[in-house]
């Protein structure tokens, strides 16, 4: 089975995709770091982050509706976080559909729901244009802690197994007739999660035995090191003061 | 180690899961350098479970000989990639880096190989599993007759004396298992495979162990096991209907 949902279009060419996976990493991370600490009332700043992330996936030719629909996907978890703080933040109130409304608790949620879906976005253009063993490379480049990027290798490999075995035990549930309609036939959810827990667990051990057979004694050792070109480093040094200069002007 | 000196010697072998099922009752086994050896056996004879302790990954009771490694009283030696290589019935156990060329070069890199020499190695290997340019293709969109190659690629790739394969043929279809027989064929170190599959078996392997409740019940040329349908129909395997076929038959 193919599953291609993280890292569908690292294989394209474009200026963007040429550039080495550290100046990129770089780059997406002072971005989401500019992002996170901009405050919520500078709406002009999130439309000109907004603009930066269009045009750099205009660049790469990467579809807009894949990166927007991909990147919604945090608003759930962002809200979940920040809903509650309309109704029990302090401070100035507003009147909005017959409910009193903190204010500074709407800029919150809005900031929240804003900073989490345009940090989500940049890595999606990230993960869209780097190969995903380019980008754990960068990572060691950068020298993040190797046993992290180790993690981060097998995550990857495996969770596309994990899909398919899920999907296999809720096919074979199916095929006995298991529709799941009321509420105690979730019980069956639980069992189809104990089950792939368990095989996750055999087959963990079974790829730690793989490993070892071919010496492995703690760390996957780095592949062949990455090229820093003098484009990667003009690239670093306009994009990083470009969007700290939206962050410190725009208001 | 010349042809003909023994490349795995095993006396005694016990082997208990934690729920005290035994799967090795007193095995023992000699396989000389540069044989090909197929072992067969009903499910649960304890095939797999001896591959695991040659490869040092189960510990069990009585000595174990494997290539350059000593005698071993139960205590397994660090697997030593380079000696012996195990390839796992599935591939997907084994496969765990994001592209094909880093998981052919990983043991290799583990080998402290120079950089140069380990690019050669995973060229040569893919190129002996006939899929020669495969290093950047990640190893979730491969089919699974691709994966089981490189698989083997990636046991090759540390340039092991022994190689065994647990079930190499299994959930193949004719053309990958074709491929898969092609590359053990060509392989000229010690083979020892694992499978229920005596149809493939035949064509790469001349002796033939068989097990069953962890022991050996027969051990002498394929060809002349194969021949004796009462031992095979006791032990739980064949071929089902029609003739088995031989060497050079594909």
């Amino acid at each position: 089975m193919e599953h291609s949902f993280i890292d569908r279009y690292s294989s394209l060419q474009s200026p963007v995709h040429d550039l080495d996976a550290r100046a990129k990493t770089i780059a997406a991370v002072s971005f989401c770091i500019v992002v996170v600490t901009t405050p919520p009332h500078q709406l002009l700043a999130f439309v000109i982050y907004a603009g930066f992330l269009v045009w750099i996936g205009a660049l790469a030719r990467i579809p807009l509706a894949y990166v927007l629909k991909r990147a919604a996907l945090v608003l759930p978890f962002s809200a979940m976080v920040a809903l509650g703080l309309p109704f029990f933040g302090g401070g100035p109130k507003t009147m909005i559909l017959g409910l009193e409304l903190s204010t500074r608790g709407l800029w919150v949620l809005a900031g929240a729901a804003m900073k989490s879906f345009l940090g989500a976005a940049m890595l999606i253009l990230l993960m869209s244009t780097t190969h995903f063993s380019s980008l754990l490379a960068g990572l060691r480049g950068l020298h993040v802690p190797a046993l992290f990027i180790d993690l981060l290798a097998l995550t990857y490999r495996y969770l596309f197994v994990l899909i398919d075995e899920t999907m296999r035990l809720k096919r074979a549930a199916v095929a006995r007739g298991y529709r799941p309609r009321w509420l105690p036939q979730a019980v069956i959810i639980g069992r189809l999660i104990g089950s792939l827990f368990v095989r996750s667990y055999e087959r963990a051990e079974r790829v730690y035995g793989a490993m070892v057979l071919r010496g492995y004694t703690g760390l996957i050792p780095a592949a062949a090191p990455l090229r820093f070109h003098t484009t990667d480093g003009l690239v670093i040094a306009a994009f990083v003061p470009l969007i700290i200069a939206v962050r410190i002007l725009a208001r | 180690m010349s042809k003909g000196d023994l490349a795995i010697e095993v006396a005694g072998l016990q082997y208990a899961y934690h729920d005290g099922t035994k799967a090795l009752r007193n095995f023992s086994l000699g396989v000389r350098a540069g044989e090909s050896v197929c072992i067969a056996g009903p499910n649960g004879a304890g095939k797999s479970t001896l591959l695991l302790c040659l490869a040092g990954l189960l510990t069990g009771t009585g000595r174990i000989h494997v290539g350059a490694r000593g005698f071993s009283d139960s205590r397994a030696d660090a697997p030593n990639p380079a000696v012996f290589g195990l390839v796992f019935q599935d591939p997907d156990d084994q496969l765990f880096c994001p592209t094909v060329g880093e998981d052919v070069a990983f043991g290799p890199r583990n080998q402290h190989r120079s950089e140069e020499e380990v690019q050669k190695l995973v060229g040569e290997s893919l190129a002996a599993v006939g899929l020669a340019g495969y290093q950047s293709r990640s190893g979730h969109h491969l089919s699974e007759g691709e994966k089981k190659r490189i698989a083997i690629a990636a046991v090759l790739a540390c340039q092991p004396e022994i190689i065994a394969l647990d079930e190499p043929w299994a959930s193949l279809d004719g053309r990958a298992a074709h491929a898969v027989t092609g590359i053990l064929e060509k392989f000229t170190g010690t083979k020892l495979v694992v499978t229920q599959d005596l149809y493939h078996a035949v064509l790469v392997c001349d002796r033939l162990v068989m097990m069953d409740e962890g022991s050996v019940v027969a051990d002498g040329p394929i060809v002349d096991l194969l021949a004796d349908s009462a031992l095979l129909e006791e032990h739980g395997i064949g071929f089902g209907t029609g003739a088995p076929p031989t060497k050079g038959s594909q």
